[in-house]
């Protein structure tokens, strides 16, 4: 019998004390909702992250309507209007700036596309990446019983869900929600609506707040992420021995230390302009609708930019460390081989932090900031792929030789690496200045980077969801349900962002809420692409024309694929609760990190006996042994682990 | 169920968990701090008008850091008695540093409240006066009789609350008004919010976006208002912030100013600034202006004759930024006291006696008047960046203070059972306590001296 077997009756007692001693703590108000524990709130995170991509999500579909099809209704628009509740609050957030006629204007799509970004960054990539993932998962990884700090672990979520409902109001508010993209450059950030009613009926100054809050959020959760790594690594477990992915989460959470205090400053600095009229980012002489403002000048919006980027670079790589650190536990534990390469991508993904701090201003080689300036930072950017093709590459090499079990996450695992690729390979020109400077600001630099986030990142997140469900909920996720996730949103995803790189290259702008359409004299011409398109569309008997434009329509249909292909997810997820096939074992994936050799789910305090960490974290199919798996934790082979976590076992009876 | 290493250290570490807590969290601060100082630097690089020098006051600022200074030391103190266990130098200790927390925040109230009523005006030619408002400054409207309102029917950006934005300006009681369809009505909430949905039904009805509502007053209404409470006016017009239009006549939009400082910095030639126009200071005060002047270039002259005047801030301050003392002009001659250092630079520091005249007052006319603000961030990027630095600051203060306040009064029981324990969340506190001291250190010199 494995170790695991012997563990999980120990659940059972577990479980038996909880309801005995129940009483003596822990309603349902502080076991869920004011949880002081890792795990809960790692779910909380969690949720709240899924909810606000399936939002932002939404968001993007009605913006990729108005781009297929610019001024025609939105379908079903007045059904949407006359749901009950529903109706209204879409009425109230979205449908009193359509059109008379329900069809997409600018001012609406810019409204989307701001807070598409904003929200899939801030409130959903983010949170679930590293907050949920890295609370949940790390500590158990570590062997530890929670957080260094469980009450401020708790203040950052609720920091967070403050800053959460301060953005949902700003749909509400009289200018609605901001228009000036995610990365609220100023001047036209801080002058929009300039002086009219009072400033909190702005849009912008509650992103601004809400923003402030959504980084105290995670200054609170990094400090307690590195204390808890340096300081709460159980025996045995030395920095070498240490998971990957606690690795990422490390770097990751010093990247959230370091690089948000300037963004806090950039908010902090844009507020002030906003709430008390200064002017830093406010040149001399500006003026609006022919007018002078009243402000004093003299402030500089290169300077938004500089502190903005200097977060922002650093953020890409907190959207993509923790998709990292998801794969390296699926892969070696799905290909059945240890990771190729550990201690390379540890030193890999310390240099990559470092970096990222270096190379911010590859997002300005437009801004006129020098040529010195510009090379300087091109230096620095092709550097820094070589850390993450490293990664890349050590991932892929795992695979090598390997029996793999393709289920759900595995699948998900493995269509990252190629996508992930694509997306850091079609970086590597936009690092070089004289090619930016064409492709800067143009549907290039969206495929760039939606195919690192999207198929990317997400897909990691999927992965993961798939893979410690079981952990969680002691219930497997359908398999045959995450297939049907799967082949749509991958189908889906390419058919997205695909295309923007020819739309990229052929000089469309990011920003045209008619997908190109007022300019279709020039943007209308032809190419293979094209024709392709225009072909597959009549063999299934559409007639879709033969033009640059047509592209908008295929990106569309894969938008609306993809959103197909979440169904399938959101009903397995749900449903598989409850009714979800249930685990035997503890340790249901044979995997040999130390989350799994807690009980099924881990209760308050994690683990049932002083977890040693024995060897390093992928021991998979080790010659010589008798399984293809030695977990972490087991002294010996087979041995189960019974030397009783005295102080915990003491609290608890 | 204890989290480990709460009190004592993990041996391979060497930390107890609060330690890398705070020192993590300092490291944010740093990034924090370092990005507004970046911003300075930024800012005053790239400043196309004169970055203030001198501006504040150097001995207020100078006992500050004396104080912040001494609690440093005195918390150090609390510490290490704690650590010995002697229990009352500690809370003596300890009281000290908030004490001292409490004298740098009440200088620091002075210091703003001084600045909040001191204003600067600038001229169409580039001038700024500094002075005071003895009576505010506000635009005055006669005569208003109709106030035109529009309500989008879908909530949007302006959206007439004549309640919020239109009222509070009347001068006198608001009176009566009658609405289109002859009703009369006292303005309130209530009342307006009928109108509108009435009016709103309407406009609906007859499919148009906005509707428009009109309302006549049943006597004239006077108007006083900031012009920042208002969104922009005309001879015969005013808008007001929802949007709401009022016409009537303007019948003042002058600004009475009691000059204490002619800054002609920004002006090609100094001594024609449009402060000495015949409406404004005169010719007297020209000639005083023109003999300071003078009299600071050939002083820097003797003093050193290598350098380029043209680059040193400080003579362009102190020939150019002309200080009034006085409510008539000096006598020829008594020009220029020898005033250097702190007190001549520090007209931002003249709080109260607007009541005697010892500055000379100039009505100026709106056309001449581009832009004025108080000393607030608003005035330019210096005391934004100035405001936002030590406002931020002057918080950790508080929030330091409170923390060590906290520790002294309410953990009386953990000073008890186990002041190891309180020690270390001391020595935490503590070290907080010495970051918030080494950023005004930073503070000092980069906005009061250099
Ligand atoms: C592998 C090497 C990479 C290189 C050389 C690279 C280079 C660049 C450059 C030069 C730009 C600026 C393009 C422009 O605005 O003109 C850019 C934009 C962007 N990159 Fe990357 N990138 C890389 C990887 C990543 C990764 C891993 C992520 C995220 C997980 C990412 C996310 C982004 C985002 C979000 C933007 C656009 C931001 C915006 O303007 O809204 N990149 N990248
Ligand atoms: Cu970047």
């Amino acid at each position: 019998m494995s170790a695991a077997a012997t563990t999980h009756d120990h659940a059972h007692d577990h479980a038996h004390d909880d309801h005995a001693h129940g009483h003596h703590q822990q309603n349902f108000v502080w076991k869920y909702i004011f949880s002081t524990d890792h795990k809960t709130i790692g779910m909380q995170y969690g949720l709240t992250g899924l909810i606000f991509l399936l939002f932002g999500f939404f968001l993007m579909l009605l913006m990729r309507w108005s781009i297929a099809y610019p001024g025609v209704p939105v379908p079903a628009i007045e059904t949407i209007r006359a749901l009950p509740a529903i109706g209204d609050l879409f009425e109230a957030m979205f449908g009193r700036w359509l059109n008379a006629d329900g069809s997409l204007n600018g001012e609406l799509y810019n409204m989307l596309g701001a807070m598409h970004g904003t929200i899939m960054v801030f409130f959903g990539i983010v949170p679930l990446g590293f907050a949920a993932f890295g609370n949940f998962v790390m500590p158990l990884q570590i062997g530890t019983i929670d957080m260094a700090f469980p009450r401020l672990n708790m203040m950052s979520y609720w920091f967070f869900f403050i800053s959460c409902v301060l953005m949902m109001y700003s749909f509400f508010v009289g200018t609605g929600p901001v228009q000036t993209g995610w990365t609220m450059y100023s001047p036209l950030a801080s002058t929009a609506n300039i002086g009219v009613t009072s400033v909190w009926n702005h849009g912008h100054t509650w992103w601004l707040t809400a923003m402030v809050f959504n980084i105290s959020a995670s200054l609170l959760g990094s400090v307690n992420f590195i204390a808890t790594i340096i300081n709460l690594r159980t025996k045995g477990m030395t920095w070498m021995k240490m998971p990957f992915f606690c690795w990422a989460m490390f770097v990751t959470a010093f990247l959230l230390l370091l690089a948000f205090p300037p963004l806090e400053v950039a908010a902090i600095l844009q507020l002030s302009d906003r709430v008390f009229g200064s002017s830093f980012y406010l040149p001399t002489g500006l003026m609006e609708g022919g007018k002078h403002l009243d402000i004093s000048g003299g402030g500089s919006p290169l300077l938004y930019q500089h502190l903005f980027w200097f977060l922002a670079h650093p953020e890409v790589y907190v959207l993509i460390l923790p998709a990292f650190a998801i794969l390296t536990d699926i892969i070696p534990c799905n290909a059945r081989r240890p990771l190729w390469g550990y201690k390379s991508m540890v030193y890999s993904v310390l240099t990559l932090g470092f970096l990222s701090f270096l190379v911010w201003a590859h997002h300005m080689y437009l801004t006129g900031m020098g040529t010195m300036m510009s090379t300087y930072f091109q230096i620095t950017t092709v550097l820094i792929s070589v850390p993450s093709v490293i990664l890349l590459t050590c991932m892929m090499i795992s695979l090598w030789g390997g029996s793999i079990r393709f289920n759900t996450q595995m699948l998900f695992a493995s269509a990252f690496l190629p996508m992930f690729g694509i997306g850091g390979l079609t970086g590597l020109p936009l690092a070089f200045a004289f090619i930016d400077l064409a492709l800067h600001d143009t549907y290039y630099v969206i495929g760039h980077f939606h195919y690192v986030v999207a198929p990317g990142t997400i897909f990691a997140l999927f992965a993961g969801v798939y893979h410690w469900f079981p952990k969680i909920t002691g219930r497997f996720m359908n398999d045959k349900l995450g297939k049907w996730h799967f082949w749509p949103s991958l189908v889906g995803m390419n058919l997205v962002f695909a295309p923007m790189f020819i739309q990229g290259m052929a000089g469309f702008h990011r920003r045209w809420y008619d997908g190109g359409k007022y300019f279709e004299n020039t943007s209308g011409f032809t190419n293979w692409s094209t024709t392709l398109t225009h072909k597959i569309g009549a063999f299934f008997g559409f007639d879709i024309p033969d033009n640059m434009l047509s592209l908008n329509i295929v990106m569309s249909i894969g938008a609306f694929i993809l959103a197909l292909g979440q169904v399938p997810f959101i009903i397995n997820f749900w449903f598989s609760i409850k009714g979800g096939k249930k685990t035997t074992s503890d340790n249901p994936w044979d995997a040999t990190t130390m989350e799994w050799a807690t009980p099924t789910p881990p209760p308050h305090g994690n683990f049932l006996f002083d977890p040693v960490a024995h060897r390093g974290p992928y021991e998979y199919s080790v010659p010589g042994h008798g399984t293809d798996f030695y977990p972490q934790w087991e002294s010996e082979p087979g041995k189960p682990e019974t030397n009783p976590a005295a102080d915990k076992v003491l609290a608890h009876h | 169920m204890d989290i480990p290493y709460t009190v004592h250290a993990r041996p391979d570490t060497g930390l107890y968990n609060a330690k890398i807590g705070i020192w993590l969290f300092l490291a944010s601060e740093v990034m924090l701090f370092g990005g507004l100082f970046s911003a300075y630097i930024f800012l005053r690089v790239g400043a196309d008008y004169p970055w203030p020098v001198h501006d504040l006051d150097v001995t207020l600022g100078f006992v500050n850091t004396v104080v912040l200074i001494a609690s440093s030391v005195t918390v150090v103190m609390a510490w290490a008695c704690l650590k010995m266990r002697k229990f009352g130098w500690y809370r003596i200790n300890m009281a000290i540093t908030v004490l001292c927390a409490a004298v740098f925040m009440i200088n620091k109230t002075l210091e703003y409240k001084a600045k909040f009523a001191h204003y600067a005006v600038k001229l169409t030619d580039g001038t700024l006066l500094t002075g005071h408002l003895p009576h505010g400054y506000q635009i005055k409207f006669d005569g208003v009789t109709e106030l035109s309102l529009s309500v989008p029917v879908k909530k949007s950006a302006v959206s007439a609350d004549p309640v919020g934005y239109v009222l509070p300006f009347i001068e006198g009681d608001a009176p009566k008004f009658k609405t289109e369809d002859g009703q009369e009505i006292t303005l309130d909430q209530a009342t307006f919010a009928s109108l509108a949905a009435s009016a709103v039904e309407k406009a609906k009805a007859a499919n148009k976006g906005s509707a428009s509502i009109k309302l006549v007053a049943a006597t004239p209404v006077k108007f006083a208002a900031k012009p920042s409470e208002i969104f922009g006016y005309t001879d015969t017009t005013i808008t007001f912030r929802d949007g709401t239009t009022a016409t009537g006549k303007l019948v003042d939009d002058k600004m009475t100013l009691e000059v204490d400082g002619v800054d002609a910095r920004g002006v090609a030639q100094s001594e024609k600034s449009l402060a000495f126009d015949h409406r404004y200071l005169g010719e007297a005060w020209q000639k005083a202006f023109v003999s300071n002047r003078d009299h600071h270039i050939s002083k820097f002259e003797k003093d050193y004759p290598t350098r380029d005047k043209s680059k040193s801030a400080t003579l362009q301050k102190e020939a150019l930024f002309f200080k009034l003392h006085s409510a008539t002009p000096p006598a020829e001659g008594e020009a220029h006291g020898e005033k250097h250092g702190a007190e001549a630079h520090a007209p931002a520091e003249h709080g109260g006696g607007h009541g005697e005249a010892h500055h000379p007052t100039v009505v100026l006319e709106k056309k001449d008047i581009t832009f004025f603000s108080n000393f607030t961030p608003k005035l330019n990027t210096y005391y934004a960046i100035y405001f936002t630095l030590t406002g931020l600051h002057g918080a950790h203060v508080v929030v330091g203070a409170l923390v060590l306040l906290y520790f002294l009064v309410f953990d009386d029981k953990r000073l008890k059972k186990d002041p190891e324990h309180l020690a270390n969340r001391v020595e935490v506190g503590g070290l907080f306590w010495h970051f918030v001291d080494l950023v005004w250190i930073f503070l000092f010199p980069l906005l009061y001296l250099l």
